[in-house]
C-alpha cells in the first residue's frame, strides 16, 4: 500500500498538467520585435490553417503594442482563440531600434519563458513590415541557411548565440535582410557593436565566418593586371587564440593562377586581405599558410 | 458392431436380475441416474454370474468384443473354480486389475476401462478405452519455418512420447497427479533428473498437491495455482511445441502436462523467455540475434509508441520537429475526439477486430479482414473520426505487439499499452518515464518459481547473455542458468 501511495505522491509532484490539443495551438513561426515611442511593437505570423493539398500553411499577421514585452504577448492572446506556442518559432526580426536596453529585456523574456526554445534565427531588418507582411512559412529561414553555407556572405545566428555573446559582451553579428522588387534578399552581415549596427563588406563577412568557425572552406578571387585572377579554396583553416595573437593556419590550393604568381607571393597577397579585413579585433595575426600547386613554375 | 449384436444374444438368455446381491451394481445405477451411456450387462457362465460394466462413449466396443466376451464365450464349457485369477490371467489385455473397492470401480470405469463384477465377489477393470484423440498435427500459434513441426495434442501419453522422442534417457522422469474432483484430469510434472534442481521440483509437487478444485479442463487451469505474480507479465509460460519444451527440459526448467491440453506449461520463466523463439536454435547466430533484437524493438514500440503519440501530441509538441508537428496538426484538424480518446477508440477497435478474428470461422477471416480493417478504417479517416496518423500509430503498435513468440506477453503488452496511455494523456512525457519505472520496478520484484525474473539482466549474469537478446554461437556458451541447474555444464 505505501508502494502505491508514494507512487500517487511522485505523480503529483509534476505540477499543472499541460494537457493541450494541437487544433487548440497558435503555432507562431515569425515575430517581428520594435521599439517605437517607448512602446514595443510585437508583429507576429501564426499559422492559422494547414490545407490539405497545400505545403505551405496559411499564416496570419497580428500585432500588439506595450511597454512591456510580458504583457506584449499577453495583449497578443487576447487577439487569438487559441494558446501562443512558440517552441517552434523560426525566426525574431529586430530593426536598430533594438539596443542595449532592449536586448537585455528580449533576452530575459526568451530565457525566462519556458516554453521557447533559444534555437531560432535572429536577423536584421529595416524593412520588417514588408518582410512581415509578404513573408511565407520558413522562407526567409531557409534563404538564410543556404546562403550561409554557400556563400558564407551571411550568418545563421540563433537566439542562444545572441544570448552567448551578449553576456560574454562579445560583438553580435546578425544577417541583414532586405525586401526589393518583392523578394527577400540577405545583403550581407551586420554587427551590433557599442550600441550601433554596422554594415560589413563582402570579404568582412566571409572573414567573419570564418574566424567564428562557420565555414570551413571559402573562395578568394584576386584581381591583378591585364584583367586576369588569383582563384585561392582556403581549406582547413584552424584558429587559436594566444595571448595577443590570433594564430592562423591554412591549407591553400590554387585554382588557377593566370596572374602567374609564385607561392610567396601569393602569401603575402591572401596575408594582406586577411589583415584588411580584420575588424573588431586588436589581436596581431600570425598567419602560416600551406600552399599545393606552384603553377609559376610550369 | 455385428460380433459386438452376435455375442450380446448369445448370451442373453443368461440374462437374469440378481438384485439385491450385486450392491455396486445398484449402487452406480443410482448415482448415474441410469445414465444412457453407461452398458450393464449380465452373463451367466456355468456356475459364475459376470456383470460387464462399461461406459460406451468412452470405450471401444470392438475390443470388448475382441478380448472380452469373445474370450469369455469360449470359457462356457470349461468348469473354473477361480474365475476371477483365470479371467486375470486368462484375458489378453495389458492393462488388467483387480479392485478393492466401490470408488476404484468408478475411477476406473470413468477413465473407459471395462468392468467386471464376478460373482459379487471381486472386481476386474480391463483397459477398453477408446481413442478419442485426433493425431499429432502442425502447431498451431508457434509456428516456425524451420524445424520441427509437430505440436502436442490433448492426450497425456501422445505428449510424454513426444518429449521421450526426443529425450532418450532414463532421467526423464515423470510424477503423476490425479487433480480435480470431478475431472480427475491426470497432471504429469516431467523433468530431467541430475540436471533440475530438486528444490524446484519440491515446490512444483507442494502447489500441485495442494491444488483443490472441481476440475481442470486445460493446463490454463494450473496457472494461478503455480503462478503467484500478480504482475501484469506472464511468468509462466505455455508452449504447444514438444522441441520447445524438450529444450526447456534441457535447461533445468520443469514441464507441466495436462491431459486433455494441447498446451503445456513450463516453469520457472525468465521475461527474456518472451523474446525466443523455437527456431531461433536451428538457425545462424547472428540471424537469431537480429531477429531478437527486432522482437525486443517491436516489444517497445508495441508498449510505448501510441503513448508517446499521445505524449507529444498533447503535452510536448516542443519534440517535434516542424514538418511533423504541421502535419499532424493538418490531420487532427477535423476530428472531434482529444488524441487520448482517439488513440483508445483505435485500441479497442483492433482488439474487436482480433477477437473477432480468432472466433469466425477461417473461411470468414479475408472477409472481416476486408471490413475492418479496410472498409472501416478508411471510412473512419474520411468521415474525420480518426487522423490517418492515429491508425498508422495503432497498426504499427498493434503489428509490433503480435511479433512476440508468446501469446501471453502479446496479451499483457495490451495492458502496458493502456497504462502508458493513460499516464501519458496525464502527464506528458513525465508520465511516460514513471510508467516505464513503474514497469521496470514491476518485473525486477517478479519471482517465478523462486528466481529472479530479469535475470540475466538483474541479476546481472554475462555467461547468460550470451543468450539472452543477442545469441552468441553456442560452442561458447556452454554453461547452463546457474538459478536452475546445479550441472552447470553442458554436455557432461
Amino acid at each position: 500500500m505505501k508502494k502505491y501511495l508514494i507512487l500517487i505522491i511522485i505523480f503529483f509532484l509534476t505540477g499543472c498538467s499541460s494537457y493541450i490539443e494541437l487544433n487548440d495551438l497558435a503555432i507562431i513561426d515569425t515575430i517581428s520585435i520594435q521599439k517605437e515611442d517607448n512602446n514595443y511593437k510585437v508583429t507576429i505570423s501564426y499559422i492559422e490553417k494547414i490545407e490539405e493539398n497545400n505545403l505551405n500553411p496559411q499564416t496570419k499577421i497580428i500585432e500588439a503594442k506595450d511597454t512591456n514585452i510580458n504583457q506584449l504577448f499577453n495583449n497578443l492572446s487576447l487577439k487569438i482563440n487559441k494558446k501562443i506556442y512558440l517552441s517552434h518559432l523560426n525566426l525574431l526580426l529586430i530593426d536598430d531600434s533594438i539596443k542595449n536596453k532592449e536586448f537585455k529585456e528580449l533576452i530575459n523574456y526568451f530565457l525566462n519563458n519556458q516554453d521557447t526554445r533559444e534555437d531560432f534565427l535572429i536577423a536584421y531588418s529595416n524593412n520588417i513590415n514588408d518582410l512581415m507582411h509578404n513573408n511565407k512559412f520558413l522562407e526567409i529561414n531557409d534563404l538564410v541557411k543556404i546562403n550561409h553555407q554557400e556563400t558564407s556572405k551571411v550568418i545563421y545566428t540563433t537566439m542562444y548565440d545572441v544570448i552567448k555573446n551578449y553576456y560574454e559582451k562579445k560583438n553580435i553579428y546578425l544577417t541583414n535582410l532586405t525586401y526589393q522588387d518583392n523578394n527577400t534578399l540577405p545583403i550581407g552581415i551586420i554587427t551590433f557593436i557599442n550600441n550601433n549596427y554596422q554594415e560589413l563588406t563582402e570579404d568582412q563577412s566571409i572573414f567573419i565566418n570564418y574566424l567564428l568557425d562557420n565555414i570551413d572552406t571559402f573562395n578568394y578571387t584576386y584581381k591583378c593586371q591585364d584583367n586576369n585572377y588569383l582563384n585561392l579554396k582556403i581549406l582547413k583553416g584552424k584558429k587559436q587564440e594566444l595571448n595577443n595573437k590570433l594564430l592562423i593556419t591554412n591549407e591553400i590550393n590554387i585554382i588557377s593562377n593566370d596572374c602567374h604568381l609564385n607561392n610567396q607571393e601569393i602569401n603575402k597577397i591572401f596575408n594582406e586581405y586577411l589583415e584588411d579585413n580584420k575588424i573588431y579585433t586588436n589581436k596581431t595575426l600570425n598567419i602560416n599558410n600551406t600552399i599545393r600547386g606552384n603553377y609559376e613554375n610550369k | 458392431m455385428f460380433t459386438f449384436f452376435y455375442l450380446y444374444n448369445f448370451f442373453s438368455f443368461n440374462n437374469t436380475n440378481i438384485g439385491d446381491t450385486m450392491n455396486y451394481l445398484e449402487l452406480l445405477k443410482k448415482e448415474s441416474n441410469n445414465s444412457s451411456d453407461y452398458v450393464y450387462k449380465t452373463i451367466r457362465l456355468n456356475n459364475h454370474i459376470l456383470n460387464i460394466i462399461n461406459i460406451e462413449t468412452i470405450t471401444s466396443s470392438n475390443d470388448i468384443n475382441n478380448f472380452i466376451l469373445k474370450r469369455i464365450s469360449f470359457l462356457s464349457d470349461l468348469k473354473i473354480t477361480d474365475l476371477e485369477n483365470y479371467l486375470y490371467n486368462y484375458l489378453p489385455a495389458v492393462s488388467i486389475t483387480k479392485l478393492k473397492d466401490y470408488q476404484e470401480l468408478k475411477n476406473k470405469l470413468l477413465n473407459g476401462f471395462t468392468i467386471l463384477i464376478i460373482d459379487d465377489t471381486s472386481i476386474l477393470s480391463i483397459e477398453t478405452r477408446k481413442d478419442l484423440t485426433r493425431g499429432v498435427s502442425e502447431a498451431d500459434y508457434e509456428k516456425t519455418i524451420i524445424g520441427p513441426k509437430d505440436a502436442f495434442i490433448e492426450h497425456f501419453n501422445t505428449n510424454l512420447g513426444l518429449i521421450r522422442r526426443r529425450i532418450k534417457d532414463i532421467n526423464l522422469q515423470v510424477i503423476d497427479y490425479e487433480l480435480g474432483v470431478y475431472t480427475k484430469t491426470k497432471v504429469g510434472i516431467i523433468y530431467v533428473n541430475g540436471i533440475v534442481k530438486e528444490s524446484l521440483v519440491k515446490e512444483v509437487k507442494k502447489k500441485l498437491e495442494n491444488i483443490n478444485i472441481d476440475g481442470i479442463i486445460d493446463s490454463g487451469y494450473l496457472r494461478k495455482y503455480l503462478n503467484q505474480s500478480k504482475s501484469l507479465f506472464p511468468s509462466l509460460k505455455s508452449t504447444e511445441r514438444p522441441d520447445v519444451a524438450s529444450q526447456a527440459l534441457l535447461e533445468g526448467k520443469i514441464v507441466i502436462l495436462t491431459d486433455n491440453s494441447p498446451d503445456v506449461l513450463i516453469l520457472p520463466t525468465f521475461f527474456v523467455d518472451y523474446f525466443h523463439a523455437s527456431d531461433d536454435y536451428y538457425q545462424k547466430p547472428i540471424n537469431i540475434s537480429f531477429i531478437r533484437i527486432i522482437r525486443l524493438i517491436a516489444f517497445l514500440i508495441a508498449c510505448f509508441l501510441p503513448a508517446f503519440y499521445v505524449c507529444i501530441t498533447t503535452h510536448n509538441p516542443e519534440a517535434m520537429p516542424i514538418n511533423l508537428l504541421l502535419s499532424f496538426t493538418k490531420q487532427r484538424q477535423s476530428v472531434p475526439f482529444p488524441a487520448f480518446l482517439e488513440a483508445i477508440l483505435m485500441i479497442i477497435a483492433f482488439e474487436i477486430l482480433r477477437e473477432s478474428d480468432i472466433r469466425i470461422p477461417s473461411s470468414l477471416g479475408t472477409a472481416v479482414s476486408i471490413l475492418g480493417g479496410l472498409v472501416l478504417g478508411d471510412a473512419a479517416v474520411s468521415a474525420g473520426i480518426v487522423s490517418p496518423i492515429m491508425i498508422i500509430v495503432v497498426a504499427i503498435s498493434a503489428i509490433s505487439g503480435l511479433l512476440m513468440p508468446s501469446i501471453e506477453a502479446i496479451n499483457s503488452i495490451r495492458w502496458y499499452r493502456f497504462i502508458l496511455i493513460i499516464l501519458a494523456s496525464i502527464f506528458g512525457g513525465f508520465g511516460i518515464f514513471l510508467g516505464t519505472i513503474l514497469i521496470l520496478a514491476n518485473l525486477a520484484e517478479m519471482k517465478s518459481q523462486g528466481v529472479d525474473y530479469l535475470y540475466p539482466f538483474a541479476p546481472i549474469n554475462f555467461e547468460e547473455l550470451k543468450d539472452s537478446v543477442v545469441k552468441i554461437s553456442s560452442k561458447k556458451a556452454k554453461k547452463r542458468n546457474p538459478l536452475l541447474s546445479n550441472n552447470k555444464i553442458r554436455g557432461v
